[in-house]
């Protein structure tokens, strides 16, 4: 299968998707989602974790931590 | 690409003026929703995308460079946006994207099975769609605006904010796996 034979099979498959329609206001949606406390991601968590962990088994460790915050 | 906002609506938004956002939304929101669509091709998804896209510009506007384009700074969140949402529909439904789920054209009831001559046009539609829906989002995203967008990669580039060559890789790597997967479902133009 050539590229072009490739992109015609792809062109035939997909429709242009329609742009019009959307009659929603997203804009309450977005400002909402502005207004919302930050939420923690799980890579977050995990570092808060990780930190804790290695402070609890090296307290002296704390010096390093300070030194690069 | 859109007409560019001035300076100090810009200046106002960098430093978190809600008015200036909401000028900025109503100004881009449309060609921002043209865009994620044509990567994730369903409405409810691309409005899920251009939410979070808005939402993380705003999140991030601190580093907003006002000197520098909003048009392109938007396009390439909401990009990014919208391979997030194709790496969630990717998990939601990687049971029915797993080849084993795919039969080959041969043995999907052909029309002389069922009283015709072989696979319907809408039978290979489906299979072409599950083949493009079966790659990693960051290929499947270079492979819908290279190969049916017909975008130059230079835009992809931009838009994903990778070099020109990671752009073309990325491509080679998606068309060899979409040869090879249509190859092995037997659909033939």
């Amino acid at each position: 299968m050539t590229d072009d034979q490739l992109k015609e099979v792809l062109h035939r498959a997909f429709a242009p998707p329609e742009h019009e329609g959307r009659a929603d206001d997203l804009w309450t949606r977005v400002a909402a989602r502005c207004d919302e406390p930050p939420r923690w991601s799980y890579v977050d968590l995990g570092l808060v974790a990780a930190v804790g962990t290695v402070l609890a088994l090296f307290p002296d460790w704390i010096w390093v931590l300070a030194y690069s915050l | 690409m859109q007409d560019e906002p001035d300076a100090e609506l810009l200046r106002r938004f960098a430093h978190g003026d809600r008015d200036a956002f909401e000028t900025l939304f109503r100004q881009f929101e449309r060609e921002v929703y043209r865009w994620i669509l044509r990567i994730v091709r369903e409405p409810g998804a691309a409005e899920d995308a251009l939410v979070e896209a808005f939402w993380r510009a705003y999140r991030g506007r601190a580093r907003f460079d006002p000197s520098r384009s909003f048009g392109a700074w938007m396009r390439r969140i909401a990009t990014h946006c919208a391979i997030d949402q194709l790496n969630a529909a990717r998990r939601r439904n990687w049971k029915q994207l797993d080849d084993t789920h795919l039969e080959p054209v041969g043995q999907v009831p052909s029309r002389s099975e069922s009283g015709r001559d072989g696979p319907s046009v809408l039978e290979i539609a489906d299979h072409i769609r599950r083949a493009l829906a079966s790659l990693p989002p960051k290929l499947r995203v270079v492979a819908t605006l290279a190969l049916i967008e017909e975008l130059p990669h230079a835009e992809i580039a931009d838009a994903l904010g990778v070099p020109l060559g990671t752009v073309k890789s990325r491509l080679f790597r998606a068309t060899r796996h979409l040869r090879a997967k249509l190859t092995r479902l037997g659909t033939q133009t």
